[in-house]
């Protein structure tokens, strides 16, 4: 058990004294200590997986596959908004204009790509879990429900990309 | 059927919205932990264990699998370590139930927990809770620090000699990792990748020790079950699904929602009379009952009685209570596609049938929908969903051409003025200018 990341858990347990607990193998700590990367620097670069691969003593080809199965992490940097459209069955059937392509326009990217000023980055979540409030969009973990593609322009001059 | 008003019963929401759920006094003050009290100074893990198995209380995630008998599978496996793990990565689409549960009311969760962990010897439970959920993560970890401080949750659990505590892991965005084993996969540091089943994890799930899964939903109902009994539990629901279910309104209804009503309610009246029917004057078209994975039901099954065996009679599914509604606006085309690209997207790429096979239900329903497919793509269609549902390795792939190969049934005409007639009946579908040449 040596090496493992520093506080690789959102919320670690503190130890039991006495009866000593199951202690999950290091490995299992790979994907909170990916988090945790992501968390602190915006995006997993490739130097910061080499130096988990080396400390979690694990192949970095298979660093690399945990890191590109999650959608909520990314390899590139990302913009300093990243808007994240729901593109799910239920939202997509209440928005019949299409709030994703809304976003298309008025950024001028795609899903998954980061305007040339480094603002905002454009990402088509699968569902975020607000159905009744469809057609939704979250950003820094706000959701925001019932938008209309027309409201896309006026809520993109408010956020703080635009104040850089 | 005589036309009736269907009411709420609020049974596993009770506390949602009526005790701060930042505040571990006032589930106290709730009956809250009174359950578990019992059980360490009164009771035993046995009498825990009879309880849920007399409840018939079954899985709320959608399986419906019975919860007591999965735990006693687990009890019963010689083994050193044996685990809980709540399944709090709810992605179906039109499904929230849970966040509104871990948001509101997280004790009752938590409480189940560790009630599961003593009736079945478990020392450690993991919560695995979608990243996305950020305020119920943060509300969560609040909540164990509470049930920590209390002596709920650590060594020596009041005084009874049992040890149990639970760590939160999160999520990332991954749709199949809702499917336990490829949940356990994800706690255990890999891809979230299903596993081939049996072995159930029940038997052999984290690390290889027995393992029981269980909804956050199921979770809270096992508390309440314990206060109240068995007797009052049974005679909520019908014979073979006691209790209630939290369903959650989405789509064309008038008040979309989380409601929670007693098994066998009928859909007619949850639509009708609870969500206040079809929004705007609309007409009702369709309804998806059980996610984007759940099966379609057209107006004339209306009357069916929601519980899980008796949908299944009919070939539906009730899912984790997912019920969306389309309004006679909305294309079926356009929806199918949509249900495809989600299936697609949230493949893990794992197996064949479903990787390619969503692949290609993408391409012949965005066909359809721009006027560029043939008659003959949608036998092709017909013959990859038979593949997809036998020959996938989980649920994902085994249920995704479900809604899409009833949708072409019921709707078949509206496919067939995208065919034919490159015409969208619904006004939705765009076709391009002219007519791609055909080889």
């Amino acid at each position: 058990m040596t090496g493992a990341p520093e506080s690789p858990t959102p919320t670690p347990v503190p130890a039991a004294p006495g009866i000593a607990p199951h202690q999950p193998p290091t490995r299992s700590g790979l994907l909170p200590a990916l988090c945790a990367v992501q968390g602190r620097s915006g995006y997993l670069s490739r130097q910061e997986l080499t130096e988990l691969s080396r400390s979690m003593s694990l192949p970095l080809s298979e660093v690399y596959g945990v890191a590109t199965f999650y959608s909520l992490l990314s390899l590139a940097p990302r913009g300093k908004v990243v808007v994240h459209v729901c593109d799910s069955p239920t939202c997509h059937s209440r928005a019949v204009q299409g709030l994703l392509p809304a976003f298309q326009d008025a950024l001028g990217i795609g899903p998954g790509e980061t305007t040339s000023d480094g603002r905002f980055s454009l990402e088509r979540a699968s569902c975020l879990g607000h159905c009744g409030e469809a057609p939704v969009m979250a950003s820094d973990h706000q959701v925001h429900g019932k938008m209309s593609p027309r409201e896309v322009p006026e809520w993109l001059s408010r956020s703080p990309g635009k104040e850089v | 059927m005589e036309s009736f008003k269907i009411a709420e019963h609020r049974v596993v929401l009770r506390h949602c919205g009526r005790i701060d759920p930042t505040r571990i006094e006032d589930y106290l003050a709730h009956d809250g932990y009174a359950a578990l009290k019992e059980a360490l100074t009164q009771g035993s893990p046995t009498a825990v264990l009879k309880a849920i198995k007399a409840s018939g209380l079954r899985g709320r995630g959608g399986a419906a699998f019975p919860t007591g008998v999965k735990w006693e599978t687990a009890a019963r496996t010689q083994a050193p370590e044996r685990f809980v793990v709540c399944n709090a990565d709810e992605g179906e689409p039109g499904t929230w139930k849970d966040r509104v549960l871990l948001e509101g009311d997280p004790h009752s969760i938590i409480e189940g927990m560790i009630l599961c962990g003593y009736a079945i010897g478990a020392r450690r439970g993991y919560f695995y809770i979608r990243g996305e959920y950020t305020h119920a993560i943060a509300l969560m970890a609040q909540a164990l620090e509470q049930a920590r401080s209390l002596g709920f949750l650590g060594q020596n659990l009041l005084g009874s000699g049992f040890n149990f505590d639970v760590e939160i892991r999160t999520g990332a965005g991954a749709y199949v990792c809702g499917e336990e084993t490829a949940l356990l996969n994800s706690i255990e540091g890999g891809r979230g990748e299903p596993r081939l089943k049996p072995p159930y994890p029940a038997a052999a799930g984290l690390w290889g020790s027995p393992t029981v899964v269980n909804n956050v939903e199921t979770l809270a109902n096992v508390p309440v079950i314990l206060t109240r009994g068995v007797e009052w539990f049974r005679s909520l629901g019908t014979q073979r699904c006691p209790g209630t279910k939290v369903l959650t309104l989405s789509g064309d209804v008038t008040r979309p929602g989380v409601y929670e009503v007693p098994m066998g309610a009928p859909l007619r009246q949850i639509i009708f009379d609870l969500a206040g029917g079809i929004a705007n004057g609309s007409r009702f078209k369709v309804a998806q009952v059980g996610g984007a994975s759940g099966a379609l039901v057209a107006e004339s099954q209306l009357d069916t009685p929601l519980d899980y065996d008796q949908m299944a009679a009919l070939g539906l599914t009730l899912g984790a209570g997912a019920i969306m509604v389309l309004d006679e606006r909305r294309c079926m085309v356009d929806v199918a596609a949509a249900w495809a690209r989600f299936f697609h997207r949230e493949s893990c790429g794992q197996c064949t049938p479903c990787r390619e096979g969503t692949l290609q239900l993408v391409s012949i329903l965005e066909g359809v929908a721009h006027g560029e497919a043939t008659r003959e793509h949608l036998e092709l269609l017909a013959e990859l969903a038979d593949v997809m549902r036998w020959t996938s390795l989980c649920a994902l792939g085994q249920t995704a051409p479900l809604a899409i190969s009833q949708a072409i049934q019921l709707f078949a005409d509206e496919f067939a003025a995208h065919i034919e007639s490159r015409r969208c009946p619904a006004g939705v579908c765009r076709f391009p200018a002219t007519l791609p040449v055909r080889g």
